[in-house]
């Protein structure tokens, strides 16, 4: 009778005809490396850290805590493979086969309707790129990361893996060994960008590692909101997911950093995502984690300029075979700082979701405030809800609270609805929908659609 | 063995954190075993033997939020135990407590054996040292203890509560420089536990409480706690709901003064078949002073969705509009002070003994 609700993929589990121009063999060494570097027509700088950050993966140990990655076998992934398509300016350069993919996910609609540009990484490389004429009249800069190195050396160094160094975990170290692609972000003093920036990745091949590095610096007084948007088709080996992504808010700017990733039920998503805030400055982070294997996942910021803000808020969704272990850091180092954490999540068919979080309030983060809740559907009793929130206070003058709930829908509220004349799938849906409805608002209108149709969809299918 | 941690589900497991261990020349050994032999007859003996061949092989724990550095084990002074003990019973169960070192030591290297049933006991702990508790309940009993300990003190205690049976136990725990409590108290079907857990003072207090419930079983626990100067007190409550229609409420209320620091870890950890279990945590903790510190870690693992499942914590440091209120009422800022702070633990007043009321009350003093 209660819920079985499996969100339908099959929109996003296509494979797309890609021809590649140069495909890694499977592993990981010196060799590779510099053949990629060299590819890339990187500064030597850029190769030193590689070469590094290598030296410092084969070193560490796996992660102590979440999901068990055993069966991860990092000598079997292709870390690099180079599509054969030049980089387009505009949609109309994108070579036919991977318009076709992007197509699929809806990517040119996007860019038309609502968004000022898009960068879109096939595999390792960004193969499309387009900004606004207007955007670059305001100084904003908009590339992908190899260009960026390239074009701006000085200005990429004082930010590449300056926040996540490759001494942070194993696989910041092998992102620094082996990143490929991404976007790189630059908005000038006071640019207030008017409509959100876009970049799309695409794993088309099985058994290869996505390690694309986004980097945003939004200057004194600057606005922005980003969105990146995952996925893969479902290949029946493995795939690794192990980006990054790097937030430098100044002074009294505002980013905002909207997500939805939904790589396909093969992929351990193993990504890393912080932000550092100056004075009166503000983040947001906005996350949907639909697909993947395996996800960790914690976006964290670090408040540390008076007065500046985070909030984070996410939906996780954990159905058959998931098992979703993410969360949200924030670590307050200034006074009058706030952070508010809403972090929801829906496991179902034997899902797991499990919030793991930090908050820490410093000695110096006087007269700040913070608040966590987290709030878990189990929408049957084959799935698991489990949510660890740690909070650190170090200091009297502060004000902190954490909140959690963990439940199925209630009978009572599905005989409520129905008696006001719902069917009992109606009434189903409009509770899953009120309960994502939080994060569901913040996203771009496409994308809310999106999310709202697919739940739908799957409580119907439920129900039948 | 119960575990306190178990993150499982289906046929994936998470990834928990092993604490690493130090080995210390100076750990008690055979030498110390003999002497404890010495002091048991019959099957207590045999169990000690074998549980010494598991203690050398553990180290002390390496824990990041209490180190344990400059730790010295006390010279044990054994009293002679001739207890005929259900030996089945200590190992059914038996669990893993704050550190297994600690578990197997309390076992191994007890100071004194106490075996406790029905009826009221009121048992004064005062010297250092290591003790051993088995508490069997059949139908009713209440049990008050009050430790104080100079030095340290290791605690094992095995609580059940059979079936339809009744348990009210007050546990104070006062100073020392080292004191590790470590209690799995198991409900069987119906059976209610009201447990009042109060800690205060000393330098490294560790607190380890798992209550397993059983079908319609009820467990209402409250932690009271204070921490000062450069102690740490690290709590950690754990209810494991494994039957249909348990209850377990957990509060915690506390205060953290000068440079001191608590931990505070609450688990709720309802396992599939749980059904109806209502799972209740709630904790608050005071700071009093710009350097004091408070973790906490409420954590709830859920694998049954038809349960209430909830929990929050909180700190803050003494609410100004309060303080404003109660001056306004003609009171100094230091009276309304010690007014809000002697209000943290003024339910524990209510649910101790008599005989042991006033020592309470003059700890909750030397707080305010």
């Amino acid at each position: 009778m209660m819920e079985r609700i499996i969100l339908d993929d099959s929109r996003f589990n296509f494979v797309p005809k890609v021809k590649t121009a140069y495909k890694a063999p499977p592993g990981l060494d010196e060799k590779l490396i510099e053949e990629i570097s060299r590819t890339k027509e990187e500064p030597g700088w850029m190769l030193k850290h590689r070469l590094e950050s290598l030296k410092i993966f084969r070193e560490w140990h796996n992660p102590r805590f979440g999901v068990d990655i055993s069966d991860l076998d990092l000598g079997k992934i292709v870390s690099y493979i180079k599509p054969d398509a030049k980089k387009g300016t505009s949609w109309e350069e994108v070579p036919g086969e991977i318009k076709e993919a992007f197509d699929r996910l809806g990517i040119p609609e996007a860019e038309r309707k609502y968004l000022a540009g898009v960068g879109a990484q096939l595999d390792s490389e960004v193969v499309y790129q387009n900004i606004k004429k207007e955007l670059e009249k305001l100084g904003v800069i908009f590339l992908d990361m190899e260009s960026a190195v390239r074009e701006y050396p000085d200005l990429v160094r004082e930010y590449f893996m300056k926040l996540v160094p490759n001494t942070d975990h194993k696989f910041a170290a092998l992102h620094g060994a082996i990143w490929s692609g991404g976007t790189f972000l630059y908005v000038p003093t006071g640019v207030k960008v008017p409509m959100p920036l876009q970049a799309y990745f695409l794993m088309s091949n099985p058994g290869m590692g996505q390690f694309e590095h986004t980097i945003i610096v939004a200057e004194e007084g600057s606005e922005v909101t980003f969105i990146e948007g995952c996925s893969a088709p479902r290949y029946n080996v493995i795939n690794l997911h192990a980006g990054m992504v790097e937030i430098y808010v100044k002074r009294g700017a505002k980013v905002k950093y909207l997500t939805i990733q939904n790589w396909s039920k093969n992929t351990f998503n193993l990504n890393t995502k912080r932000s550092i805030v100056e004075e009166e400055g503000s983040m947001t982070w906005v996350s949907g984690s639909l697909g993947s294997h395996k996800t960790m996942l914690y976006p964290m910021t670090i408040l540390k300029g008076r007065g500046s803000r985070a909030e984070s808020l996410s939906i996780t969704y954990a159905g058959p075979g998931q098992h979703m272990d993410t969360g949200s850091k924030v670590v307050h180092l200034a006074p009058y700082t706030s952070s508010v954490v809403s972090a929801k999540s829906i496991s179902l068919g034997g899902g797991w979701a499990f919030y793991r979080g930090l908050l820490k309030i410093t000695k110096e983060a006087v007269k700040s405030k913070a608040s966590v809740e987290c709030a878990a559907l189990m929408l049957d009793n084959r799935s698991k809800s489990d949510t660890v929130p740690i909070i650190e206070v170090e200091t009297d003058k502060a004000d902190v609270g954490h909140e959690a709930r963990i439940g199925r829908i209630g009978e009572d509220q599905i005989f409520y609805l129905m008696n006001r004349g719902l069917s009992e799938q109606e009434a189903k849906s409009m509770i899953v929908k009120g309960f994502v409805e939080p994060v569901v608002k913040e996203l771009p209108f496409e994308y809310a659609v999106e999310l709202n149709k697919l739940l739908e969809l799957e409580i119907e299918k439920s129900i039948g | 063995m119960e575990k306190v941690i178990v993150i499982e589900h289906d046929r994936e497991k998470a990834v928990i954190w092993e604490t690493p261990q130090i080995f210390s020349e100076s750990d008690y050994g055979y030498d110390i075993l003999e002497r404890a032999l010495e002091a048991t007859e019959g099957p207590l003996k045999e169990w000690r033997k074998r549980k010494y061949q598991e203690y050398r092989e553990w180290g002390f724990p390496k824990w990041k939020r209490c180190n344990l550095d400059g730790m010295i084990l006390p010279e044990l002074s054994f009293k002679q135990t001739e207890l005929e003990i259900d030996i089945s019973l200590l190992e059914k169960l038996d669990f893993e407590g704050a550190h297994r070192k600690f578990v197997l030591m309390g076992d191994t290297f007890f100071t004194d054996f106490f075996s406790l049933g029905d009826g009221k006991s009121i048992i004064r702990s005062n010297e250092d040292g290591v003790e051993n508790y088995l508490v069997v309940v059949e139908n009713e009993a209440e049990i008050y203890r009050i430790s104080k300990t100079d030095r340290f003190k290791n605690t094992v205690m095995r609580i059940l509560v059979k079936k339809g049976a009744r348990l009210k136990f007050v546990n104070v725990d006062l100073f020392g420089n080292h004191s590790f409590e470590n209690m799995f108290i198991f409900l069987e079907e119906d059976a209610k536990l009201v447990f009042r857990d109060f800690k205060a003072f000393g330098n490294r207090k560790v607190g380890h409480v798992l209550v397993k419930l059983g079908e319609e079983s009820q467990a209402d626990v409250k932690s009271y706690f204070y921490q000062n100067k450069n102690g740490v007190v690290d709590l950690l409550y754990a209810m494991r709901f494994s039957s249909e229609e348990s209850e377990g409420h957990l509060k915690g209320h506390g205060i953290v003064d000068d440079s001191g620091k608590v931990v505070f870890r609450g688990i709720l950890d309802v396992k599939r078949g749980a059904k109806n279990a209502v799972a209740e945590e709630m904790e608050h903790t005071l700071i009093l002073s710009p350097s004091a510190r408070m973790d906490a870690i409420p954590s709830l693992w859920v694998d049954e969705n038809d349960v209430i499942a909830s929990h929050s914590a909180s700190s803050s440091s003494l609410d100004e509009n309060g303080l404003f209120y109660l001056m306004t009422r003609g009171l100094s800022e230091a009276e309304a002070k010690k007014l809000i702070v002697r209000g943290v633990f003024s339910d524990l007043l209510d649910e101790v003994n008599e005989s042991m009321r006033g020592e309470v009350e003059n700890v909750i003093n030397q707080i305010v």
